[in-house]
């Protein structure tokens, strides 16, 4: 009788456990993929914006925290931008025109042309045209942390470029590299390294892969490069993004 | 012996000097001429309608002395030719009509031709715009505008070029731009073309199809890469000669499944308008008219210069 009642108590102590146990499982499994969504080492959200103003306007509550932001990622720009050793191969990767009101109905000023600027050491890279920020440091900013700018990593805080439709798709539909056909107010936000991000309406976040992000800091370009290179990269990465 | 010797020396030379001298008259001239047959012998005049073969009297077409506007050359040199803008009035299903005829005028041989009309165009609203704009300005009853009758008709002969289509649908002051230009001719008939050859030379952006004396730019679809030497070339000394307002290359519209044609060889461009919401180009080349492509019309060609127009068709 007493082993009965030892057994039952063990049993019941046995199932009770079991039941903790298992309630305990079923809450890590309810709440594994919360944790997982909530950091996914894999992934990062970006936003971009094309000026302070843009950073401000995003994050009114901060807006000093977007100009040491904007001062930060242009301070990266030098060493960040890709590099060409031709001013002519750089503008055909880059020249586009920023004002699409002022040329579309007719004659426009060459102000709205965006151009390659030239490097100390004679090469030639795109101008700093916005910057690129973790979603997660915007919303720490949002709440009044502030991570400081400059401990950021390049994944975190980047410059970004402006990419003409037509340097983006050169090469797509014919040998002759013809950019004909493609509007020249229309262009695209890149990476230093040629990730694609967005067309320039681009307002939401991005979900980019972090190794995406990796920047080799300002890669060169040579001058006798006509194909495959920025545009193409930056065409391959958009396309593998809206696959 | 000597004095009648000197008078009749010099009779002689009265009356060659004096002799009839066949030389052609004037564009000024011919404009004068057919303008005072508007209005003062409209019936000396014959016309014909879009597409057909008759003739017509001014009377059979409505056109009255006083409905039409100083005709406004269309083509000079050999042949020169003129376009006429009339507004008749016409009672169609018990409404007034205004309807513009456009109507083209040939000088050959001394005489003028039959006038083409080219166009013809209700402007019935534009007419009563017009009429309420005075009635608000000095008080009245509103007037509803009214609808367009009928569609455009259109000449489908050698007559309509780009040139006659923004002549249909020009505003007053183009008009007057226009009639501007031809009264100065801002060129003379040896202009030189060296500072044009430096601007071929240069390499044009796909995208760029103009620029202007103070850089700004025309663009289509294309790239604007490679702009910035052309933007330097314009700041250089005497990179256009002061009649030219800048430079302009022709375009063509293309349809997405046609192939693509590139902008043609850079030209001085004298003037620039805007009809019915597109641009058009009056410019100035030293290429011979064989050597344009299509839907560029040639407003005058001498063996120093030609003129044309054409539509800037951009492709955006």
């Amino acid at each position: 009788m007493a082993a009965q009642e030892g057994i039952s108590a063990t049993l019941k102590t046995r199932s009770r456990r079991q039941k903790r146990s298992q309630a305990a499982t079923l809450v890590l499994m309810g709440a594994t993929p919360f944790v997982v969504l909530a950091y996914d080492p894999l992934h990062i959200d970006v936003r971009v914006f094309q000026n302070l103003a843009a950073c401000q306007q995003a994050l009114p509550s901060a807006s000093d925290y977007c100009n040491a932001l904007s001062r930060e990622a242009a301070s990266r720009h030098p060493t960040m931008a890709p590099r060409y050793t031709s001013r002519a191969q750089c503008d055909t990767d880059f020249a586009h025109i920023i004002n699409e009101d002022a040329c579309e109905s007719g004659w426009c000023s060459a102000d709205n042309l965006i151009n390659c600027e030239q490097t100390g050491d004679g090469h030639y890279r795109p101008p700093f045209s916005g910057f690129m920020v973790d979603q997660s440091v915007l919303t720490s900013g949002a709440e009044g942390g502030r991570p400081n700018p400059s401990k950021l990593s390049q994944q975190q805080l980047q410059p970004v470029y402006e990419i003409p439709d037509n340097a983006l798709h050169r090469g797509e539909n014919s040998d002759s590299g013809s950019s004909y056909g493609y509007h020249p107010l229309i262009w695209h936000y890149v990476t230093a390294n040629g990730q694609y991000l967005g067309d320039k309406g681009l307002s939401t976040p991005v979900t980019l892969a972090r190794t995406q992000l990796t920047s080799r800091s300002g890669k060169a370009y040579n001058g006798s490069t006509r194909r495959g290179g920025f545009g193409a990269t930056a065409l391959r990465t958009m396309q593998a993004a809206r696959s | 012996m000597s004095v009648i010797f000197r008078v009749a020396l010099l009779l002689l030379c009265m009356g060659v000097v004096s002799s009839p001298v066949l030389a052609e008259p004037s564009m000024r001239e011919l404009a004068e001429s057919l303008n005072q047959r508007l209005v003062l012998a409209p019936d000396s005049l014959q016309w014909r309608l879009p597409n057909k073969v008759e003739r017509l009297t001014s009377a059979e077409m409505g056109v009255k002395s006083g409905d039409c506007d100083r005709p406004m050359p269309a083509r000079t040199g050999e042949a020169p030719r003129f376009l006429v803008r009339c507004v008749v009035v016409e009672y169609i299903d018990m409404s007034v009509t205004a309807i513009q005829l456009v109507s083209s005028w040939t000088y050959k041989d001394g005489k003028w031709g039959t006038g083409q009309v080219v166009s013809i165009r209700d402007v019935s609203r534009l007419a009563f715009e017009q009429v309420e704009k005075d009635r608000r300005r000095y008080g009245g009853a509103d007037y509803a505008s009214a609808k367009p009758r009928f569609s455009i008709v259109w000449h489908n002969g050698d007559e309509r070029g780009p040139y006659e289509k923004m002549f249909t649908y020009m505003s007053g002051a183009v008009r007057d731009e226009l009639s501007s230009f031809w009264r100065s001719r801002p060129f003379d008939e040896s202009p030189s073309f060296d500072a044009l050859k430096q601007w071929r030379s240069l390499t044009w952006p796909s995208g760029v199809i103009g620029i202007r004396r103070d850089g700004q730019l025309l663009l289509q679809a294309g790239s604007v890469a490679g702009t910035t030497p052309l933007l330097k070339h314009m700041t250089t000394s005497g990179a256009l000669p002061d009649f030219a307002e800048g430079l302009i290359r022709p375009v063509k519209m293309r349809q997405y499944w046609e192939a693509e044609v590139l902008p043609g060889d850079a030209m001085y461009l004298l003037k620039m308008f805007r009809a019915n919401h597109i641009l058009y180009a009056l410019a100035l080349s030293d290429r011979q008219p064989s050597d344009f492509q299509e839907g560029v019309e040639i407003l005058s060609s001498t063996p120093e210069f030609t003129l044309v127009f054409f539509a800037v068709e951009r492709n955006l």
